[in-house]
């Protein structure tokens, strides 16, 4: 869990400067931070290991968000606009 | 308003910042009223990242349910053009209902009462909600109507030289307000023996009013099904289905 947890955490720092990319550095990121903090409570070998996969994945989506997320929310205010014209 | 901040010479766009600077600091929040409640780190870091994922991808769900009829959905997947999954929103309304659900799945396999995770998290969502109501201001998005008097703003995102009421100022303060009462209830009801959801019910229900009466002011489209908007109906039903909940309680108590 521990080395899974890094090797998602490295994919999701490196592919969070890509927008196209989403679709791999989000889940990588999400999971990364799961298997990283199971990763720490249930192993006592690889400890540091998680924690870095830990932190990577959480730097990793945190870049990642900054970069990429618009203000999602007004599109739903246009997308409710559509719904008006079809009833 | 600016929708990218310069940060030693860097753009940063302003909203990604807000959402992203909202995550961190409620987590962390989160975190320390975790351990007070003797919930472990490693626990809570699980919990957040699984209640926030399901929150997005409830957002997602309900936005792609208002915007699109069953037939265009249907026609974009015979095309095998799945674009429409992630254009366009979300709905707040739907990240809240996913976020309840992701909470319950990820305290249930985690074996944590989900009451002590709510009066852990459940204070800090109108915070975190506060600051992106601010990212709203500065790109100049989720605006109010058209308005010329004071404390008005211009939307950089729209770029038409109009002026609009600053409806994101007006709901970050009110979710700052509804945060201090949440944090008052909880002190008040902290050393006692807590097993039902009312700080839940409370957030809720003071939501689903700030919600109802702000979307009056709200201007950027055309908004929602007969008279009142998507949101304006999901606040009537959630704020019946508070006091139902309420006299509930009076009743078992």
């Amino acid at each position: 869990m521990a080395i899974a947890a890094m090797i998602l955490g490295i994919v999701s720092l490196v592919f969070c400067w890509f927008a196209a990319l989403w679709w791999l550095w989000l889940p990588a990121g999400v999971a990364g931070i799961i298997l990283g903090a199971l990763g720490k409570k249930n192993s006592s070998s690889k400890q540091g290991m998680a924690t870095a996969g830990l932190v990577m994945s959480i730097i990793g989506l945190a870049l990642g968000l900054i970069c990429f997320v618009a203000c999602i929310g007004c599109a739903a205010c246009y997308g409710a606009s559509d719904l008006v014209r079809y009833y | 308003m600016h929708i990218f901040i310069n940060i030693f010479g860097l753009h940063i766009p302003s909203y990604g910042l807000c959402f992203t600077s909202a995550l961190l600091l409620c987590g962390f929040l989160i975190i320390r009223s975790a351990k007070k409640r003797g919930i472990c780190f490693e626990d809570m870091i699980i919990i957040i990242t699984a209640t926030m994922s399901v929150a997005i991808m409830g957002a997602k769900l309900l936005y792609i349910l208002v915007t699109y009829t069953p037939a265009q959905m249907l026609g974009y997947i015979k095309n095998l053009d799945f674009t429409f999954i992630i254009d366009g929103g979300i709905v707040f309304y739907g990240g809240l209902i996913g976020g309840i659900l992701g909470a319950i799945i990820s305290c249930r396999l985690l074996k944590i009462k989900i009451v002590d995770f709510e009066y852990c998290a459940v204070p800090y969502i109108p915070l975190g909600h506060a600051i992106g109501r601010i990212g709203c201001l500065l790109a100049g998005c989720c605006h109010g109507f058209e308005y010329y008097g004071p404390l008005a703003v211009k939307s950089e995102i729209l770029a038409d030289g109009k002026m609009y009421f600053p409806i994101q100022a007006v709901e970050a303060i009110m979710n700052v307000v509804i945060m201090v009462i949440l944090l008052l209830y909880r002190r008040k009801t902290d050393k006692k023996d807590i097993s039902d959801h009312g700080i839940l019910i409370l957030y809720l229900l003071l939501y689903s009013i700030m919600r109802f009466t702000n979307e009056f002011f709200r201007g950027d489209s055309i908004r929602g099904v007969n008279i009142l908007s998507t949101s304006q109906w999901i606040s009537v039903a959630l704020f019946v289905a508070c006091i139902a909940a309420i006299v509930f309680r009076k009743k078992k108590n």
